[in-house]
């Protein structure tokens, strides 16, 4: 009994005021973390960004100035996301791809591809079977990209009689559909314009890169 | 009676920990944030790089169309380049501005030909694109050189995102012209 009324705790103040000094400095780290974390994801998009697209392009006009005008079949690829078969074909190497989140293009278990370089002799994933175009053999594709990036755009577009290939490539960080960064105006007329990154809400992030080159493509003809 | 005897950390103590931990967190945020910064940068000079490679393309096909066909409307923007250059050195600073006595310009290319354009000097806001903060400048080889040749220059500058100072990109290319 005499041990009991000896006993001594903390005042109530006293607990309030270390409960909230906790809680000042859970929410200090808490906060610190997530700042880190989305730093960390977006330095990682951007990089991701930056190395497909730069090793894309480069790949591409390599291609390029080695095929055949003739050999190279823009014809799949249009610019309308929605219905887009998305997919260009060089003649030996072929680039498959799906427009933001769609799941058009598939590989031949049924996964979706996100962007891919497919070795294809003989343009066979540019030409129409049955009315569609032949889904891709994941042993002869390599995905460029990683599920944090979005394609927005890619043209291949044949210019000065037919000798030059302009490649635009317009690759963007993954939206959140609930409450967008990005915004779209396919109607603008110049393509770089079309999808912009406004910026969300408070802790999202976005980035839209536009590459644009051209090569000559000499293969054959000198 | 226990507890009489238990010694916590003072009040300053416990301020100078925090302080000392506030400005950790500062400090390795701030270096994350130039480290995305330059990242973003990267990124734009990749951007660029790719406009000038492409720029380069251009000009090496309107030198091949002249020499194998005097006729092609490409062929002609070579002697418009050629009869727009002189000897002149190139001179740079960090201000962006035209090397004086050049007459810059950029290439563009339409469904039949490639054409030479007469630039007029900007810095754009955004990634320099041909036209718009990227130009072109010549320099001829001195005369009794054979080959003939001219060094191209092509030049970008523009204003980086998240950055107060102006982005550079040069890029020289030699091409030569057996025919001058």
């Amino acid at each position: 009994m005499t041990q009991r009324v000896n006993q001594t705790g903390f005042t109530l103040v006293e607990m309030l005021f270390a409960l909230a000094f906790m809680a000042f400095l859970l929410i200090f780290a808490t906060t610190t973390v997530i700042q880190i974390m989305q730093t960390y994801n977006k330095g990682l998009a951007v990089k991701e960004i930056n190395q497909t697209a730069r090793s894309t392009t480069e790949d591409m006009t390599r291609i390029i100035k080695a095929s055949n005008p003739s050999a190279i079949v823009t014809s799949p690829l249009t610019n309308s996301p929605s219905t887009s078969k998305a997919r260009v074909c060089f003649g030996s190497i072929s680039y498959v791809w799906n427009f933001t989140n769609a799941t058009l293009n598939k590989y031949t278990d049924g996964t979706r591809i996100n962007f891919a370089r497919v070795n294809d002799p003989g343009s066979s994933l540019c030409t129409l079977t049955a009315g569609n175009y032949p889904n891709v053999d994941k042993t002869q594709a390599t995905e460029l990209l990683s599920s944090n990036v979005w394609v927005q755009q890619l043209t291949v577009t044949p210019t000065v009689n037919n000798t030059f290939y302009d490649v635009f490539i317009q690759l963007s960080t993954v939206d959140d559909p609930t409450s967008p960064a990005l915004t779209y105006s396919w109607a603008n007329p110049i393509p770089e314009q079309r999808v912009v990154c406004q910026g969300g809400n408070i802790g999202q992030y976005c980035a839209v890169a536009n590459f644009s080159t051209s090569a000559n493509a000499r293969g054959g003809t000198n | 009676m226990a507890y009489r005897l238990q010694r916590g950390d003072t009040l300053v103590e416990v301020l100078m920990a925090i302080v000392i931990m506030s400005m950790v967190i500062v400090g390795a945020l701030t270096i994350m944030s130039r480290g995305l910064a330059a990242a973003q940068i990267a990124l734009e000079h990749s951007e660029v790089r790719l406009s000038i490679n492409s720029q380069i393309e251009v000009l090496r096909f309107a030198r091949d169309s002249y020499i194998k066909n005097n006729t092609d409307p490409s062929a002609a923007q070579w002697s418009a380049i050629v009869a727009a250059s002189n000897a002149n050195p190139i001179t740079y600073d960090s201000s962006c501005t035209v090397s004086s006595g050049k007459q810059p310009f950029y290439m563009t290319k339409n469904g039949t030909q490639v054409t030479r354009n007469v630039y007029t000097p900007s810095t754009p806001t955004t990634v320099a694109v041909p036209g718009k903060g990227l130009w072109i400048e010549t320099v001829l080889s001195p005369s009794g050189i054979s080959p003939a040749y001219i060094d191209f220059v092509i030049r970008a500058c523009w204003q980086g995102a998240g950055s107060s100072t102006n982005q550079q990109a040069v890029t020289a290319q030699r091409l030569y012209d057996p025919t001058r």
